[in-house]
């Protein structure tokens, strides 16, 4: 009776084990498949070693390492957090035996100005949770607890298959950001058990916000948020800006983010106010794996007049104090990402949720 | 505090028997009514071919394994009693009674999750756990650990993708320039190699 709805093999097929571990699974077949679980040893079996490989996975040095700079791990942060207490204070003893032979001087740190991004594919969905008031354990109110849907299959589909000069798109090349040692990537609180670790990790996780280049003046376009200008609103960018720039998103769509970052920096060199610049290069900065150095230009976009990029900043400022694993920041940035209106506002307060929840369960 | 030990003696039957379902509804009638009559052995029997089902469930649902313990012997609780008192009328559906009893109080303590964080005080029984099970757990942990560690990276790629960031082999294919078969395979392997390797350690620990 229980395999008439679902089966071993649909579950192989779909690979529905996957996707119940990550939350991918809609409530209803979520319970479906759950049923099945108690029902079935070598179902259940398999999925408790693709548990197990997951949470190994989430906590492994090797995941950060050999996977080309695609991922992170608490294990290898240790290792890092380490190594760059040693460096900094290396640098600082340097520093001391320099300040005390020099006369000293004033540093002036530029700060970059305002940047933008559309929307961003969102991994996870929120849906309800159906109660059955023949179980014991029923409430009548309604369950508030977010199920996480992400529709990869859906988000690829939405993906445009062919590029044109006018509308070019940038696709993720990678499916995440590619972290790499240093660069601000933290571990997160010591009590964190494998879960949470899970859970940040995928909170963390960045997909490249699309570019296009069909806008006036090649300026970038982030998003349909509404209540915020229109990236025409920046002075736009003259003479080599501009052409860094046009490169430099060239470079980015193609996912060759360390070239885009490049060019990026000079064009936000020469014009510091320049937002789309700002914007993209903390993205870059962040796909890179360089969260701490992906916020300055993200803060540049939030000091700038609020603008069609101001949501994403706020967005992906979130993403890297996640990735540094800044908690109390990550939230605060994705309240204000969620509480302004445009296309990362449904993504944002799911986001911000689950935030909370970690940090209300990792301070446990 | 009882053990997740999982499943044995009747539900694997059950399974090999049944795709049809006879021998499994004829069981599950069975266990129900010794349950109802109050034979204490039924209900280990019910504890034991269910705990690790339902200890999975609560694990996935709240990713809270300390709390996945205490909700699964809540679960069987609550089922036990709901059995007892005849609240299941057809036992064939236990395994979906056995879910839904689950996902409501799953449910229940998610709402509540947040509040309890904020006025409960730290159980030191329940911030321990259990010993045994962590003990367990660390040692399949470490096994699975060396295994990836051994993986081509290509392969730890592939599992990183598809376990941790829900990529589907479709997808993974198309990234790794492969078909999708291949990466079916490749992963299937893999998870196969380290699943024998965990049941082993499990026998071992079992015999």
């Amino acid at each position: 009776m229980l395999r008439e709805t679902i089966d071993c093999r649909r579950i192989a097929d779909g690979e529905l084990l996957e996707k119940y571990l990550n939350g991918q699974l809609d409530p209803a077949l979520q319970d479906e498949l759950e049923v099945h679980l108690l029902s079935c040893p070598q179902c259940l079996e398999h999925a408790e070693t693709l548990k197990v490989i997951r949470a190994s996975l989430a906590n492994a040095p090797h995941t950060t390492t050999s996977a080309g700079s695609q991922f992170w791990r608490l294990g290898w942060v240790r290792i890092g957090a380490a190594a760059a207490v040693l460096i900094m204070g290396a640098i600082l003893v340097i520093r001391l035996v320099q300040d005390a032979r020099k006369p000293p001087q004033t540093a002036n740190t530029p700060t970059a100005i305002p940047p933008a991004p559309t929307a961003v594919p969102s991994p996870r969905n929120d849906a309800g949770n159906t109660e059955h008031p023949d179980h014991p354990g029923q409430r009548a109110e309604k369950n508030s607890r977010p199920v996480k849907k992400p529709d990869l299959e859906k988000q690829e589909a939405q993906k445009p298959d062919t590029k044109t000069p006018e509308t070019q798109v940038a696709t993720e090349h990678e499916p995440s950001a590619p972290p790499k040692p240093g660069n601000g990537r933290k571990e997160p609180s010591p009590g964190m058990n494998d879960e949470d670790a899970v859970e940040l990790y995928r909170l963390a996780a960045v997909q490249a916000p699309p570019y296009t280049f069909n806008q006036p003046g090649g300026s970038a376009s982030p998003g349909t948020g509404q209540g915020t200008k229109s990236s025409s609103a920046f002075p736009s960018m003259t003479g080599p800006a501009s052409a860094f720039f046009q490169q430099g998103m060239l470079a980015y769509v193609e996912g060759h983010y360390d070239d885009a970052s490049r060019l990026l920096e000079k064009v936000v060199q020469s014009q510091p106010g320049a937002v789309p610049a700002n914007f993209y290069l903390g993205v870059c900065r962040l796909l890179q794996g360089h969260p701490l150095e992906s916020s300055a230009p993200l803060k540049a976009v939030l000091a700038a007049p609020a603008s069609s990029f101001t949501q994403s900043a706020h967005f992906y400022l979130a993403k890297a104090y996640l990735q540094m694993a800044q908690l109390e920041d990550a939230e605060r940035e994705m309240q204000a990402a969620a509480a302004l209106s445009g296309s990362l506002t449904a993504e944002a307060q799911s986001l911000t949720a689950r935030i909370h929840a970690l940090r209300e369960h990792a301070s446990r | 505090m009882l053990a997740c030990n999982g499943h044995q003696g009747w539900l694997k039957d059950m399974d090999r028997e049944t795709n049809t379902g006879s021998a499994a509804t004829a069981g599950l009638a069975s266990l129900v009514e010794r349950i109802r009559a109050g034979e204490s052995a039924a209900e280990a029997e019910l504890y034991t071919a269910y705990s690790r089902g339902v200890f999975l469930i609560a694990t996935v649902r709240t990713r809270d394994s300390e709390a996945a313990r205490d909700l699964t012997q809540d679960v069987f609780l609550a089922v036990l009693a709901a059995v007892r008192a005849g609240q299941l009328r057809e036992a064939e559906k236990l395994p979906a009674f056995i879910q839904g009893t689950a996902r409501n109080l799953i449910n229940n303590f998610l709402r509540s999750r947040t509040h309890r964080a904020e006025c409960d005080l730290p159980d030191a029984e329940l911030l321990g756990g259990d010993l045994v099970d962590d003990l367990e757990l660390a040692e399949r942990r470490r096994l699975v650990h060396r295994e990836l560690e051994s993986c081509a990276p290509q392969d730890r790629k592939l599992l990183v993708w598809s376990l941790l960031e829900g990529h589907s082999l479709a997808d993974i294919a198309r990234r790794l320039n492969l078909s999708h078969e291949a990466v079916r395979a490749r992963k299937s392997r893999l998870v196969k190699k380290i699943g024998e390797k965990l049941a082993g350690l499990s026998h071992r620990r079992h015999q």
